[in-house]
């Protein structure tokens, strides 16, 4: 669910709404609760109505990756010929530590609501 | 090994020892005439519009004791195909009755292997009698085919997928050595496809690769496979060892023998442990006759046929999984056929694969 959060966050921020931590995660409860009745159509499963209660239960995965376009084989030839002749490089371990401490801060920041 | 350096054993050695293996011409004379003479008794007791001579004898590979395969075209009103064998001067020739509407259409429809090889069969042939041009005119056509671009173009992707994976899996050596004798072995179906002889069997492929002027093909193919030498020892040794490995994937997937199999000739109910058996059989015969760089190729050719019998979807899950694990001894005996004292060449073997993948998206119109 982390990824929905993040996503909030983004458009808090690009889109200047001025959203509190505490509104995103109510946002974030809002969707994933909203995710569950849509999920579960059937009356008879008899749901609770409480929006925590009903997305407790659920959790939200999420991938990003390039829409699926067939490549041409000219395109293709181009990137086989890259990624056979250049093996794909290790992220280095600078680099990795730098992304720790950033999702390290960005998860102490959620929890602080801001 | 330096990039530059020439890879132990080359193309450009096989290729100066081929002719040595061709039929010859005395006995190729002789056969011929066998040949026209079968043809002009038959042409005296029904309608034939044309005889040809297929098979390993068109090709110039024939033993004195191997068959000779005649094909007769009778006109379209007579009867369909039918085989009937006779004996002549000791030699066993089998004859194929086709009628002409079948020899038009085999040599005329859009096609894939079967039907090139199909068509190469006809194309390929020496015409023996041939009094209205017949034969002539189904060899331009069989010439004028060309392989179904769809098919090229599917098979290129399954290269380039796999390349692009090669790049991400260079740590896994095995993985992608084998990876790239794949590559080499769809890359070099499809060259063969493209010349009039096409694609006939692993037998034949590094000299009809060679016939066609492709001995960078070859090259890579020697390099990948692991051949390091043209001794007769090495191609015992490559047999022998290839040989176990295909009776143990057979006995361990329940199919017949490897000898019973051979000794079924023709087997549908185990059409891919049969093939697998008949390579392996012609790579033995390859040593038999001194072509031991072949033999070797068509050994290891068969190794990894059999190896990819272990994908089949007909086989247990169970079993599939059980012989996929790296440490089951079939793997380590598969891995061990490919094993050589020097690394994988990859700087020299890559640039070449990609070169001809090129050259085979070229041949479909990819700029």
């Amino acid at each position: 669910m982390g990824e929905i959060f993040h996503a909030l966050e983004v458009m808090n921020r690009t889109m200047n709404l001025g959203l509190s931590g505490t509104d995103m995660l109510r946002a974030e409860m809002a969707f994933k609760s909203a995710l569950a009745k849509q999920g579960n159509p059937d009356p008879s499963l008899k749901l609770p109505d409480d929006p925590v209660t009903l997305a407790s239960g659920y959790e939200l995965r999420a991938t990003i990756r390039p829409r699926p376009v067939k490549l041409s084989l000219r395109q293709l030839s181009k990137f086989a010929k890259q990624t056979a002749i250049n093996p794909i490089l290790s992220v280095d371990s600078k680099t990795m530590q730098r992304i720790d401490k950033a999702i390290k801060e960005e998860g102490a920041d959620k929890q602080d609501g801001g | 090994m330096a990039p530059t350096d020439p890879p132990p054993f080359s193309a450009a050695a096989l290729a100066t020892r081929l002719p040595e293996f061709l039929t010859p011409p005395s006995l190729l004379t002789e056969r011929l005439q066998i040949a026209r003479q079968v043809a002009d008794q038959s042409s005296r007791k029904d309608k034939v519009v044309a005889a040809i001579v297929v098979g390993s004898t068109a090709f110039e590979r024939c033993s004195a004791t191997a068959d000779l395969d005649l094909i007769l075209i009778t006109p379209s009103s007579n009867h369909s195909t039918s085989f009937e064998t006779q004996i002549v001067s000791n030699v066993r020739v089998d004859v194929e009755r086709i009628t002409s509407a079948e020899a038009f259409a085999k040599t005329g429809s859009d096609g894939w292997i079967w039907e090139l090889r199909e068509a190469a069969r006809i194309g390929c042939g020496v015409p023996v009698y041939d009094p209205t041009g017949f034969a002539t005119q189904l060899s331009r056509r069989a010439l004028a085919l060309r392989p179904r671009p769809a098919e090229v173009e599917a098979t290129l992707r399954d290269v380039y997928s796999v390349l692009a994976r090669i790049g991400a899996e260079r740590n896994d050596l095995s993985w992608c050595e084998d990876a790239l004798r794949g590559c080499l072995d769809n890359l070099s179906m499809l060259a063969l496809l493209a010349q009039p002889r096409r694609y006939q069997k692993a037998k034949w492929v590094l000299a009809d690769l060679l016939h066609a002027g492709q001995e960078r093909l070859v090259d890579a193919m020697i390099s990948a496979y692991r051949i390091e030498s043209d001794a007769e020892a090495s191609a015992r040794a490559a047999t022998a060892a290839v040989r176990t490995l295909v009776e143990t994937v057979h006995q361990e997937c329940g199919f017949p023998s490897h000898e019973a199999l051979l000794r079924m000739g023709y087997a549908p109910a185990f059409a891919e442990a049969s093939y697998v058996s008949r390579t392996l059989a012609d790579a033995e015969d390859l040593v038999l006759v001194g072509r031991n760089t072949e033999a070797q190729y068509v050994a290891k050719f068969a190794a990894r046929l059999a190896i990819g019998q272990l994908n089949s979807p007909t086989l247990p899950g169970a079993t599939m999984s059980r012989f996929r694990t790296q440490g089951h001894p079939i793997q380590s005996h598969y891995r061990a056929i490919f094993r050589s004292g020097a690394e994988a060449d990859f700087e020299r073997i890559l640039p070449i694969v990609l070169q001809e993948s090129e050259e085979r998206g070229r041949s479909i119109g990819v700029p």
